[in-house]
């Protein structure tokens, strides 16, 4: 019993989330979630990591 | 300007080496990428396929989907029953048992365990001999003549398939001679004797009178 | 050469992200030196249990250190004190630095950070003392487990209070796998728990419980933090946005949707309905999806960028991880087949299948993770590249070494194991040698953790060994200035 209500309140949430996800709008402008982790400092086109101390 | 959208720095007699160091990251810059490559449509279809591929997997392997369903393969109609056993062959694996006592040779030991080589008791009345071997026989026992005073143990947890072997295969070795022993009689005897203690050699000729 | 200081150039989106890392340095940097600590432990105990299997005297007189014992020390520090702390650190570093708000909670997860080690140390020295429960990967008595739980409810809490209070708009594909890891663990953790140690469900349903956990806390756990770590550092590093974030997102919910089910098939010929088990196959079976979705993306995303491996120590781990995650995947979804197990099951090969997958992809992107990050939050930079790169090729040469042993061990073994012409000693006759290559390759392991531990202590010891400048500043301004000059022209 315990079990079955445990699965549909898993269920349920999760549905919930994805509804909400799409409502938030997360599933559109894909441009601008894919290019969230750059900023005006480390810019799409920089190479951002290197061995210290050494040329590049 | 222009040297940033020069495809071929080569040219440039003296590039600057952090700059050609640079290029490809810049290049990149241009081209339209945007994260946003649409998905494909074999994708989808390969997607497709490996849903199907699972589908079938979980019908073909699904145990009749049941608790108690420990065989992944359904089992079609009846399940055919096992070959029935040579009943000489089980017999002696069982009568490994019955070696301590009676010996291989089926002669027992002189004077302290009796023979079932040419044994009245094994070649006479199936039912009695079913019955002494589920229930054991204590006391005092004339076998062939010869009086013996032994213990012989109940065999009551063995299956009615072993006995009935075993005793098929008594009757049938060391010379004797006699019909099969069937399962059903010994069933038919193990629900007769329910309940009773071991034999006595009176209470034995009292119940196969 | 070395790239001289230069003025800083500053703009708004720089100063919020020096202030969001400076403000999880000190939890960042408590989780992942700890999980490094746990490392070197793990890689101990499992060097400690290697050798017993080919030399089964070794230690043999010490109660404490008996194989049943030392093997699950060496599983539970590695999935909970490395493993679990480097992911940790992780999620709190990327979700502070994705959302762009500053750590929460810093004391509280302060102290968290030291319960959880006083947790896995106190359960540690537990298993060490014979109290060990006897089931797998939750080996730890249950007196430990609060010190573990607790001090998580807390990472859970400050992960969803910084999504709440987020700047960014979007919700990055990496945020996705973290949060639902937050979700997940919690779950995963406290229903195996009642299931199998506190005794809610008995017999069969308790061992569905224990590989259902057990598979799942390196599929829903470690997992997920991986691939969030590689969709992060992969794009960030060579300065391209994923190849595809539509495929990011199918990749995440189809992880979601299948990984859960796999567990069971490591119980392939026990004594459960079928069904269960053909379920577990399945799952394993249909993560075929997101793995060949995620790697698409992944390697899409690095195609046109491989020259940089030659420079970048984050891209070497961070591509070695997601290759490997790849390819281990693989091999699980196949190892899952009934066919497959007919010969590898109980054999070395599941074994050198689960390094392939917890050294091969998970490790590196948690190192690649800290060569990211580290740099960033101290401010300084690593101070050996020769240590670096021992780290890298003790961690691939090593992995390999192990993975193949293991692997070529376990299917000889297996089919010898299914001909009854062959007595039971050759097969341990047989696989002896391959379990001495498997030490080997566990020492080698070890040295590259002892190679990063080394450079870890470096930079976590104010400016004692550094470079002139932070990597994180003078590439980028050498770029800018090249950019301007050609533009001045």
């Amino acid at each position: 019993m315990f079990i079955w209500s445990f699965a549909l309140i898993s269920g349920i949430t999760m549905v919930w989330l994805l509804a909400w996800a799409i409502r938030r709008g997360e599933f559109q402008n894909m441009r601008e979630g894919a290019r969230m982790i750059f900023d005006d400092q480390e810019p799409a086109g920089l190479v951002t990591d290197h061995f210290p101390g050494e040329p590049r | 300007m222009s040297q940033v959208t020069n495809q071929n720095p080569e040219q440039d007699p003296q590039p600057d080496p952090v700059f050609t160091l640079h290029m490809a990251a810049m290049r990149e810059m241009q081209e339209p990428r945007d994260g946003i490559a649409p998905t494909p449509v074999s994708y989808i279809i390969m997607c497709l396929l490996f849903v199907l591929g699972g589908g079938w997997y979980l019908g073909y392997y699904g145990g009749e989907w049941t608790a108690n369903g420990l065989s992944e393969r359904p089992i079609a109609g009846i399940p055919p029953a096992p070959p029935p056993q040579d009943p000489m062959v089980l017999g002696k694996e069982v009568f490994g048992a019955c070696l301590q006592c009676h010996q291989e040779s089926g002669l027992g030991v002189a004077g302290t365990y009796p023979p079932l080589a040419g044994s009245e008791y094994v070649l006479g009345d199936k039912r009695r001999l079913v019955a002494i071997l589920l229930k054991g026989l204590n006391g005092e026992f004339v076998v062939k003549g010869n009086t013996y005073n032994s213990q012989m143990p109940a065999w009551e947890i063995r299956e009615d398939e072993e006995i009935a072997a075993v005793l098929t295969y008594i009757r049938n070795s060391w010379g004797n001679k006699a019909d099969a022993v069937s399962k059903d009689l010994v069933t038919a005897v193990r629900k007769e004797t329910a309940g009773r203690g071991e034999w006595r050699a009176a209470t034995l000729a009292e119940f196969a009178k | 050469m070395i790239a001289q200081p230069l003025p800083p150039a500053i703009g708004p989106e720089f100063e919020a992200r020096v202030e969001v890392d400076g403000s999880s340095r000190a939890v960042v940097v408590l989780f992942w030196g700890t999980s490094l600590l746990w490392l070197t432990v793990a890689s101990l105990a499992g060097i400690i249990s290697s050798i017993k299997l080919h030399s089964p005297d070794f230690l043999g007189g010490i109660e404490w250190l008996t194989f049943g014992r030392i093997r699950a020390v060496h599983w539970d520090t590695a999935i909970y004190g490395f493993g679990g702390l480097a992911a940790s650190g992780t999620l709190l570093w990327l979700q502070a630095r994705l959302c762009q708000v500053r750590l929460p909670y810093r004391n509280l997860l302060l102290v968290g950070g030291v319960v959880f080690n006083i947790g896995i140390l106190l359960g540690v020295i537990g298993i060490l003392m014979g109290q060990s429960t006897g089931v797998e990967t939750l080996e730890f008595p249950l007196w430990a487990m609060p010190l573990l739980v607790v001090p998580y409810v807390f990472i859970v809490i400050a992960n969803f209070t910084m999504y709440f209070k987020k700047v960014t708009k979007h919700t990055y594909v990496s945020q996705w796998y973290l949060m639902a890891v937050t979700v997940w663990f919690p779950i995963l953790v406290l229903s195996a728990e009642a299931c199998t140690n506190l005794g809610a469900v008995d017999g069969v349903a308790q061992a569905i419980a224990n590989w259902w956990y057990g598979h799942n806390v390196v599929g829903l756990f470690a997992t997920p933090t991986g691939i969030a770590a590689a969709y992060y550092l992969i794009p960030k590093v060579i300065g391209k946005p994923i190849h595809s974030y539509h495929l990011s997102l199918l990749g995440f919910w189809s992880n979601a949707i299948f990984y859960n089910w796999a567990g069971t098939h490591h119980l392939t010929g026990g004594p459960l309905p079928a069904w269960t088990i053909t379920l577990g196959v399945v799952g394993s079976l249909m993560m075929f999806i997101p793995v060949i979705t995620i790697g698409i993306n992944h390697h899409m995303t690095m195609l046109g960028s491989f020259h940089l491996l030659k420079t970048s120590p984050t891209l070497r781990f961070a591509v070695m991880g997601s290759m490997v995650y790849t390819l281990s995947s693989f091999q699980g979804s196949l190892e899952a087949l009934r066919s497959h197990q007919e010969v590898t099951h109980f054999t070395h090969y599941t074994i050198g299948h689960v390094h392939f997958g917890m050294y091969g992809f998970f490790a590196p992107l948690m190192f690649a993770m800290m060569y990211y990050g580290m740099p960033r939050l101290m401010d300084q930079e690593w101070s050996s590249a020769r240590l670096i790169r021992i780290h890298f090729w003790c961690t691939l040469v090593g992995m390999l070494i192990y993975v193949f042993a293991m692997c070529y061990a376990g299917i000889r073994q297996g089919l010898m194991m299914n001909d009854p012409a062959v007595p039971f000693l050759n097969i341990v006759r047989f696989t002896i040698p391959y379990l001495g290559l498997r030490t080997l390759g566990g020492v080698i392991l070890l040295s590259g953790t002892i190679a990063f531990l080394i450079n870890f202590i470096r930079i976590i010891t104010p400016h004692k060994y550094t470079w002139a400048t932070p990597t994180l500043l003078d590439s980028e301004r050498d770029w800018r200035k090249v950019v301007a000059k050609e533009k001045e022209q």
